[in-house]
């Protein structure tokens, strides 16, 4: 067992070089497509809130069916937010989005905290102001048409998104998406180098050649470098005219 | 599998002796005289699977470490086919073994001396259209008795096994085969079958080489400078 680690550590050393490749590799590329070819994405939010008193002898009132029965109903705002009943009006009142109803629903999303009467509005846009007037714009609209489909006038506006607000796109987390494809690319490259040993099917070591042949390994010549076949001898012909090398210290 | 082109160069036990390189080739020649205590083994082959193992420069170097170590050296280019050794030596090639095998020259015309003492280099000569015949010939056997004479070690570089049949003929007639085997290329399955088909011809195997090892710890230099 420890030898087989041993061995494993040596083959990564070994490779070293490659699984640092790869690793730079996909951190640079990730790096790189996040600053340069993603358009960035802004998201701006407003908040609803679905509330309505019931009048018993001309007195507000509030009771608890009647907050159950509100909470009920965001359920079937929610869809109806996203239907082109809301979205085509949208887009007819608001042309200087420049968006039609079905880029609207695409970019749209309703969620709510459950058992709250609050829902909240999210839309996508590539700029921060445009994605903010959007979401404005739909609130307002949903605001003014839940009566006429509802025949019930039971949302508010909590709160608006800020247009001037300065925000940062939801899709540019540089840093992480390097970080995350630097440890991807290190956890593939460690993969490739065990799966290219595994399918290697060479000798690579004395010890495999006298296993596997059953010959004994008579020596072991390391891959000559240019060290190595660099000259220190001279060549036979010059070698015979001046000893060359040894001569210096009786001149 | 480029051959070594670049003469002189792989000769690094002759213009390099002192690199980690020579000292394994000078281990070789200890460890061939040591596996025979009882025979002398005084002709010796390089076989391999494949071309480019590195039998040319394998045989070459070893050949100079026995001549550096005073005895006399007599390395023959057994392979008729794709010849090289004359390259690794920058010696002419157009008469050589398939010269005298063919009777056109007699062996005392085509024998050439080496820039490095003592050893002398039979070249392969032009060549032949049935290199396997002129190699099995009776003749070839007459010739390698008679040179086995003059000299105290008697070398052949050869084809590779795997490719030819002349590499195991030119076994029938050695004391000893070196396996060369190329590490990191070669696949296990071939040397396996290279062995075998020389264990077939009942060869002497005295062992391996592994040859081209990368990324060795180089121990620090002993006895230098």
């Amino acid at each position: 067992m420890k030898v087989e680690l041993k061995g494993y550590f040596r083959l990564l050393q070994k490779k070293l070089w490659l699984i640092v490749a790869i690793a730079l590799v996909a951190g640079v590329g990730a790096g790189v497509k996040s600053i340069f070819f993603t358009q960035p994405i802004y998201e701006a939010s407003s908040k609803l809130i679905v509330n309505q008193t019931s009048n018993v002898q001309g007195q507000a009132m509030m009771d608890f069916s009647m907050i159950q029965t509100n909470i009920k109903l965001i359920n079937s705002y929610r869809e109806i937010i996203k239907s082109s009943a809301i979205m085509d009006k949208v887009a007819t009142t608001y042309p200087d989005l420049g968006l039609t109803s079905a880029q609207l629903m695409n970019s749209t999303s309703v969620s709510t905290a459950s058992e709250s009467q609050v829902m909240s509005i999210t839309v996508q846009g590539t700029t921060y102001e445009k994605a903010a007037k959007t979401v404005n714009a739909i609130s307002n609209v949903f605001q003014s048409q839940i009566p006429l489909i509802m025949k019930i006038d039971n949302v508010a506006i909590l709160s608006e998104a800020k247009v001037d607000s300065n925000a940062s796109p939801i899709n540019m987390k540089t840093t992480l998406s390097i970080i995350v494809s630097l440890f991807a690319g290190l956890v593939l490259a460690i993969a490739l180098v065990f799966l290219m040993d595994y399918l290697d099917d060479t000798f690579k070591s004395e010890a495999e050649l006298e296993k596997e042949l059953g010959l004994p390994v008579l020596t072991v010549i390391s891959k000559m470098k240019k060290d190595d076949l660099k000259n220190t001898k001279n060549y036979v012909s010059q070698q015979k005219v001046g000893d060359g090398k040894y001569v210096a210290a009786n001149q | 599998m480029s051959r070594q082109t670049n003469e002189n160069n792989s000769l690094v036990t002759y213009f390099n002796s002192k690199s980690q390189i020579s000292e394994g080739y000078r281990k070789l020649r200890t460890n061939i005289q040591f596996s025979s205590i009882d025979s002398h083994i005084k002709k010796i082959m390089v076989a391999s699977a494949e071309s480019g193992e590195g039998k040319t420069t394998t045989i070459s170097n070893l050949a100079v470490t026995y001549a550096q170590e005073g005895k006399k050296v007599l390395l023959i280019d057994a392979d008729l086919r794709n010849p090289s050794l004359h390259q690794v030596f920058s010696v002419p090639n157009h008469i050589g073994l398939s010269s005298v095998l063919s009777n056109q020259y007699s062996v005392e015309e085509v024998l050439r001396e080496s820039y490095i003492d003592n050893l002398q280099l039979f070249t392969s000569g032009p060549i032949p259209p049935n290199p396997s015949e002129m190699i099995g010939s009776n003749r070839m056997k007459r010739l390698i008795e008679k040179l086995e004479d003059q000299y105290d070690v008697i070398m052949f570089d050869t084809p590779p096994v795997l490719a030819v049949t002349d590499a195991l003929i030119v076994s029938s007639l050695c004391d000893g085969v070196l396996l060369v085997v190329n590490s990191g290329k070669v696949k296990k399955e071939l040397v396996k079958k290279t062995k075998a088909a020389l264990e077939h011809v009942n060869a002497r195997i005295l062992g391996a080489i592994l040859n081209n090892i990368k990324n060795v710890a180089v121990p620090v230099g002993y006895g230098e400078k």
